[in-house]
């Protein structure tokens, strides 16, 4: 038969109370063990990115020496790549943030446990509050935002391409309904990168907001235990 | 009040001595009620940018089926105002960030002072160090930064709006507006990543500022525990 945990509310948002320590959440482990990943792909995207515009810069200038249509079509290929591989890789970066702030309220809820244990009271725990699920809502939203803007990004690249490759001459490009369809993509493609980077870094305000609430959770618990009386009680 | 000093593994840190556990500052409690709707308006400003593209890009269809001087104008005007909404917006997310750590910062301050008075052995509180104060000045310089530019950038859009509104075809625009607007566009570019580059920087300073308070009260932990007589 399962065992009922007590809760109660306080000015910090519902507590539990178990006799022993509570366990990181599936949401600590995962961050854990993906923040580090997150960043260096995050740094891999960047550097491709910077990569691309290398060979950008260098089509680019011999397009300045000599027109043909290859390089005009590499030249409008690489533009939006480049775009799409930097914005990805900096919201895999934000989102490698955002798993390290997880982390660290992994931390806070595991040491909190340890030390109460530890004095031999019972184990007083912060259940999810609210501002951590939305801070997941926006994290999750934002990375997935991202993904999307980069797929349109390498589509708008694919059009500029199939525009580009039957050129006769500079400014008078192949196949014209592949352009108007690589700009149409590309005027709100871009901006969704940006928005995905602002769900991303809205939803680091939230883990922020988060880890003060914890930390004055846990001030307020130390204190119970120094003067021995509760005091956290809404 | 008495004031002194705590050493843990250099700089020193001041602090002043009370009886009673210090509330927050003005700096704190600014940040204790306003983290949230800064951070729903930048969301919000986010969103509207992201909307505006959508208009656009359907501006974009339009054109390509048929070239009309309103249409046209609509699709400048939107070209500058989508990066000014952008990036005020990220202006109050950045905001939200920072009055979240400021937040923190407050938390620590009235938490760490009611522990020490429930121990009963005084009541010890970092003064503020230059960090925070970087950390205030900073993020206010790049708050400032970002609504000149979300400023600019609508006097561009006016500008794109003029040189386009009475275009004879798709390269009869008006000189003077298209150049005023076209000038305007490109510094402002580079003013936007230095107010965001400003504000990152702020931000590092409101960490490093974090990190200053907990060694504190480490410390003070560590001087609280040698206090208290051990039980043999």
């Amino acid at each position: 038969m399962a065992m009922a945990i007590p809760s109660q509310p306080t000015k910090f948002g519902i507590i539990t109370v178990t006799p022993a320590g509570t366990r990181q959440t599936i949401i600590h482990t995962v961050a854990n063990w993906m923040w580090l990943p997150m960043i260096l792909m995050g740094i891999m995207a960047v550097g491709t990115s910077v990569g691309l515009g290398i060979a950008q810069a260098k089509v680019g200038s011999d397009l300045g020496d000599q027109f043909t249509a290859l390089r005009q079509a590499n030249f409008e290929t690489l533009k939006p790549l480049t775009a799409g591989f930097l914005f990805l890789g900096e919201a895999l970066l934000l989102s490698g943030i955002s798993f390290l702030l997880a982390t660290i309220l992994g931390a806070l809820r595991w040491g909190g446990a340890e030390v109460q244990e530890s004095v031999g009271a019972p184990v007083k725990t912060l259940k999810m509050p609210w501002s951590a699920w939305v801070f997941l809502g926006l994290m999750m939203t934002g990375l997935m935002a991202a993904l999307v803007a980069f797929g349109t990004l390498a589509f708008v690249s694919a059009q500029a391409h199939s525009a580009w490759i039957g050129a006769s001459a500079a400014g008078t490009p192949g196949n014209v309904a592949a352009l108007d369809r690589a700009a149409a993509y590309a005027a709100w493609a871009n901006p969704l990168r940006e928005a995905a980077l602002g769900a991303l870094l809205t939803g680091i305000v939230f883990a922020l907001y988060t880890i003060s609430n914890v930390v004055g959770f846990q001030f307020s618990r130390i204190r119970e235990l120094i003067l021995g009386r509760e005091e956290g009680a809404s | 009040m008495a004031t002194g000093t705590l050493v843990l593994n250099q700089p020193t840190l001041r602090y002043v001595e009370t009886e009673k556990p210090l509330g927050r500052n003005l700096a704190q409690t600014m940040g204790h009620y306003l983290w949230g709707p800064m951070a729903l308006m930048g969301l919000m400003l986010v969103g509207t940018a992201f909307a505006l593209a959508i208009a656009r890009s359907q501006l974009s269809v339009d054109l390509s089926e048929e070239f009309t001087p309103l249409r046209k104008a609509n699709f400048e005007t939107l070209g500058q105002l989508i990066p000014g909404f952008m990036f005020l917006g990220f202006a109050f997310i950045f905001s939200g960030i920072s009055f979240a750590i400021a937040r923190i910062l407050g938390v620590f301050r009235t938490g760490g002072g009611l522990v020490q008075e429930a121990a009963g052995k005084g009541i010890k509180t970092p003064v503020m160090p230059i960090t925070a104060w970087i950390f205030l000045g900073g993020m206010m310089m790049a708050m400032m930064v970002l609504v000149f530019a979300f400023a600019g950038h609508v006097y561009a859009a006016v500008q794109a709006h003029d040189a386009w509104i009475n275009a004879t075809g798709p390269s009869g625009a008006d000189a003077a507006s298209l150049g005023r607007a076209e000038t305007w566009g490109t510094w402002l570019e580079g003013l936007r990543r230095v107010g965001v580059g400003m504000y990152l920087a702020s931000i590092a300073f409101g960490l490093a500022t974090i990190i200053q308070v907990i060694r504190f009260q480490t410390l003070r932990i560590k001087e609280l525990a040698e206090q208290t007589p051990t039980v043999a």
